[in-house]
């Protein structure tokens, strides 16, 4: 049968992806499968996993919740921000979790825009703009939903340093 | 020596990300093909003064572009009262800095800032080893990347470095 995955982000569907799955898979084997397809986590998926209300469990089969059909729907905890780069005149947009540290947010969108090593950070799109901490969490840094933040070397000066 | 107009090749694909960039920021770029020059003036937030930011690219990407701020008539470089007065930033040092009595932007990527063109370091070695030099401080290899660093730093000064 089809199995249908929209994903739920602050009461609205943001995506939607489908695959075959058997009657005898598992809730999880799909799983892994709609997490590969969005390029998420197992776990992260698994965490809230519901058809018609009802919530999936692992390691009952697909066919266990035939009767509710086969539309899940998974609300994810991930915050979707759009990152410019100086470099490039086109943002891209990325699906973070919340406690993921800035700086391995900031690593990601570099390599994503084609940076090479250096120092990355990302910044707000506020004037003058604020430099997050790559040692917190986007959560801890204000990072919302939706958010535009631009990628910046938080690299220091020269001056005294040598 | 890299023919200018190769380096007008490669300074126009990234003049796109650097424009998209100003228009983000609210800035107002002008590049003068003919002269290889990147013009970008710039208002310190705290003050309303006015700065000159250029940018020179002869024989980019073989060696470091030159970079300083200039009076208004974008002629005169280096002088310490057309440059910013450096503030800490929260990297750290800031990125303006004054050597033998000029004004110098110290970074990796201004070619201003090696010894071998009256800049303070030697130990980076010649200017056109800059996207392998400091790796250890503040880094850009594009024109928008360069721009972004050195506004960076701008935003947080506050008045002149000198008296004019």
């Amino acid at each position: 049968m089809l199995v249908m995955l929209e994903v739920e982000e602050q009461g609205e569907i943001v995506r939607c992806v489908e695959i075959e799955a058997g009657d005898d898979d598992t809730v999880e084997a799909a799983a892994v499968r709609l997490a590969a397809a969005l390029d998420f986590e197992l776990e992260e998926v698994l965490e809230d996993l519901a058809v018609n209300g009802q919530p999936l469990h692992r390691h009952h089969k697909v066919s266990h919740y035939g009767e509710h059909g086969y539309r899940w729907r998974h609300r994810h905890r991930r915050i979707r921000v759009v990152v410019f780069a100086p470099r490039s005149p086109e943002p891209k947009v990325f699906f973070w979790r919340k406690n993921l540290l800035v700086g391995e947010a900031s690593k990601s969108a570099a390599k994503a825009f084609g940076y090479v090593g250096g120092n990355p950070g990302l910044q707000t799109e506020s004037t003058p703009p604020l430099v997050l901490d790559n040692r917190k969490t986007l959560e801890a840094e204000h990072v919302h939903c939706g958010a535009k933040l631009e990628l910046v070397d938080s690299g220091g000066g020269v001056n005294g340093s040598r | 020596m890299v023919p200018a107009e190769e380096t007008r090749i490669i300074i126009e694909s990234e003049f796109v990300g650097a424009q998209a960039w100003a228009g983000r920021h609210g800035l107002s770029l002008t590049w003068l093909s003919e002269d290889l020059e990147l013009r970008l003036p710039l208002i310190q937030a705290v003050t309303q003064t006015e700065f000159y930011l250029r940018g020179h690219f002869d024989n980019y990407r073989a060696v470091a572009p030159e970079w300083t701020f200039t009076d208004p008539a974008w002629k005169e470089v280096g002088r310490l009262c057309d440059a910013p007065k450096p503030a800490p930033t929260q990297f750290g040092a800031s990125i303006f800095i004054q050597h033998v009595n000029r004004a110098v932007i110290c970074v990796p990527f201004n070619r201003l800032a090696y010894s071998e063109n009256t800049g303070p370091h030697k130990d980076w070695g010649a200017a056109s080893k800059w996207m392998e030099a400091a790796p250890q401080f503040v880094q850009a290899v594009t024109m928008g990347d360069m721009l972004q660093v050195i506004c960076r730093d701008f935003f947080v000064t506050r008045g002149r470095m000198g008296a004019a």
